[in-house]
């Protein structure tokens, strides 16, 4: 009885193995929830797991996944390489304003910019590169932005009086210091891109990838073919995600152990 | 009485104010630090700084690091260090903040290197001394951590060993005994004696609002506070009203002065004074 109020108690620590139960005890309650209760017109994870099979063996499901892969990493580095370079530009004040209409962009409605990019673009490729890098680079900037902003004066001062020029304050105290929360932010963007690939790729389907296989069964209305390319997407989200942090770990290994210590 | 002498003026304060936006600051701040030297022994210069909160200290602090610049704007006066009385520029004077902020991003060891290089370009010299550092102040077994598996009172030791390392003998800490037990205030008070006296030119100025172990360990103490008109309205701009020289009353560097009946009256009487600062 006590474990279970426990469960309900804000901020107390439970033990592993209760923990394990609980998350168990969920994951069956809500495949439950889905095998029985869920509306007929819902697949079933069986008649999901067959249909990831059939496009897995002979729909081509892996190729896909590897083009869709590709380009969304070749979005990500242009992504990251152009909000990283708006983002401390705006410690210098002539371009701040940049900076500022930067993250202000994210308000922008894509279907409205699609049909400017695909003018600007010469191939299907390269407007799927450039909805992306849009879509992503808007939520990067704002929370690297942000991120900058968090050095407080007492953190700037600190190193105004051990380096005396404010390049290498800059240096150590931004670029240095917080080289772990900016890897964290694009691991958290990171899910914007993954989730607009469907939506690039649906704009030009000839070049293929998960997002024009998914219209495309979605078309015929294979529900359950539907469902197995979502799960192999928010696996394989999950999956990079989980390496995001893993290489976040491994490259800043200090940038947790404050929370560690809690 | 120990025999003392004070020798040239290693600090100097002249005609300083400072203005931000309409408010008035600071205004006519003139003092001076001179040397202290006792026969037999490297004696170093501990200024203890009081005054109530929001009376302007800590923008005295950042005039004296040099972190708000003389500008003839709006930081007026003239602010001098060291033995050839040269201006004071950023980087010259060390700052231990209250929070002791350090580099997170690097360990002990490395948040040392960094300030040590500075001004010991050679690394086998800046080796000794980061090492030599770290044994003196018992975080020798901590070099490898990072900053934020540090207890507090080990962050403190790194802020002043970092400060140590690259600055030229003057230290400004901010409220060094705020939030401490009596043990650690006792052990507090001993680093920063230790740290003055290893050096004679070492002058340390301390901030606090902690009466009692600020004048137990300075060897000088300022006052800050506002002047007020004759219907008793506040004249905009801190200075230094009131100063003392505790060596001449013989309540400097005395074992256990915190039991004398001396030292216990001078505590009152500034105490007594905050009210109409």
């Amino acid at each position: 009885m006590k474990k279970i109020i426990d469960l309900f108690t804000p901020n107390k620590k439970i033990d592993k193995s209760t923990f394990l139960m609980m998350a168990v005890g969920q994951i069956i309650f809500v495949l439950f929830v889905w095998v029985f209760l869920a509306p007929t017109l819902i697949p079933r994870p069986l008649d999901i797991l067959k249909a990831w099979g059939t496009l897995a063996t002979n729909g081509g499901l892996i190729q896909d996944l590897y083009i869709s892969l590709k380009l969304c990493f070749h979005a990500l580095l242009i992504a990251v390489t152009v909000s990283v370079l708006i983002a401390y530009s705006t410690l210098l004040p002539f371009f701040k304003p940049m900076g500022f209409v930067a993250s202000k962009a994210r308000f922008l409605p894509m279907i409205g910019l699609s049909f400017i990019f695909t003018l600007l673009s010469a191939t299907g490729y390269d407007l799927k590169i450039k909805l992306l890098v849009f879509g992503m680079s808007v939520f990067i900037v704002e929370s690297m932005i942000k991120i900058i902003q968090s050095v407080t004066d007492n953190e700037y001062n600190h190193a105004r009086t051990i380096f005396g020029s404010e390049w290498k304050v800059v240096y150590e105290r931004v670029i240095l210091g917080k080289a772990h929360e900016m890897l964290n932010a694009v691991k958290q963007n990171f899910a914007i891109v993954w989730v607009m690939l469907t939506f690039a790729e649906g704009l030009v389907r000839s070049d293929g990838g998960v997002g024009a296989m998914m219209l495309n069964e979605n078309k015929h209305l294979q529900l359950d073919s539907v469902f197995a390319i979502q799960m192999t997407l928010f696996f394989v989200g999950i999956l990079i995600d989980y390496l995001f942090g893993l290489l976040r770990s491994t490259l800043f290994p200090y940038a947790d152990l404050a929370t560690q210590k809690r | 009485m120990y025999a003392y002498e004070k020798k040239e003026t290693i600090l100097k304060v002249e005609n300083v104010s400072l203005t931000l936006g309409e408010t008035n600051i600071l205004r006519d701040i003139n003092i001076e630090i001179k040397d202290i030297v006792r026969p037999g022994m490297s004696q170093g210069q501990i200024i203890g700084f009081l005054g109530p909160s929001g009376i302007g200290k800590t923008k005295f602090f950042e005039m004296l690091s040099g972190i708000i610049p003389i500008n003839d704007k709006n930081a007026l006066g003239k602010i001098s260090i060291g033995q050839n009385l040269e201006p004071v520029k950023l980087g010259r004077v060390g700052v231990i903040q209250q929070n002791y902020p350090l580099f997170e991003h690097r360990t002990i060891y490395s948040n040392l290197d960094i300030a040590a290089s500075i001004k010991y370009k050679d690394a086998k010299e800046r080796a000794e001394r980061i090492n030599d550092i770290l044994v003196r102040f018992d975080l020798d077994k901590r070099k490898k951590f990072y900053p934020s598996q540090l207890s507090g009172g080990q962050r403190q030791r790194v802020a002043i060993a970092q400060q140590i390392l690259c600055s030229n003998n003057f230290l400004l800490m901010d409220e060094p005994f705020s939030g401490l037990d009596p043990n650690m205030v006792k052990k507090v008070s001993k680093l920063i004696i230790e740290v003055a006296n290893m050096h004679e030119l070492n002058t340390i100025i301390i901030v606090s609002h902690d009466i009692l172990s600020t004048t137990a360990i300075a060897d000088t103490l300022w006052v800050m506070g506002r002047d007020r008109d004759e219907k008793g309205e506040v004249i905009p701009g801190a200075k230094i009203k009131y100063e003392y020289d505790l060596i001449e009353k013989g309540l400097a560097w005395r074992p256990n002065i915190e039991s004398t009946h001396e030292f216990h009256s001078l505590c009152d009487e500034l105490r007594g004074l905050f009210p109409n600062l």
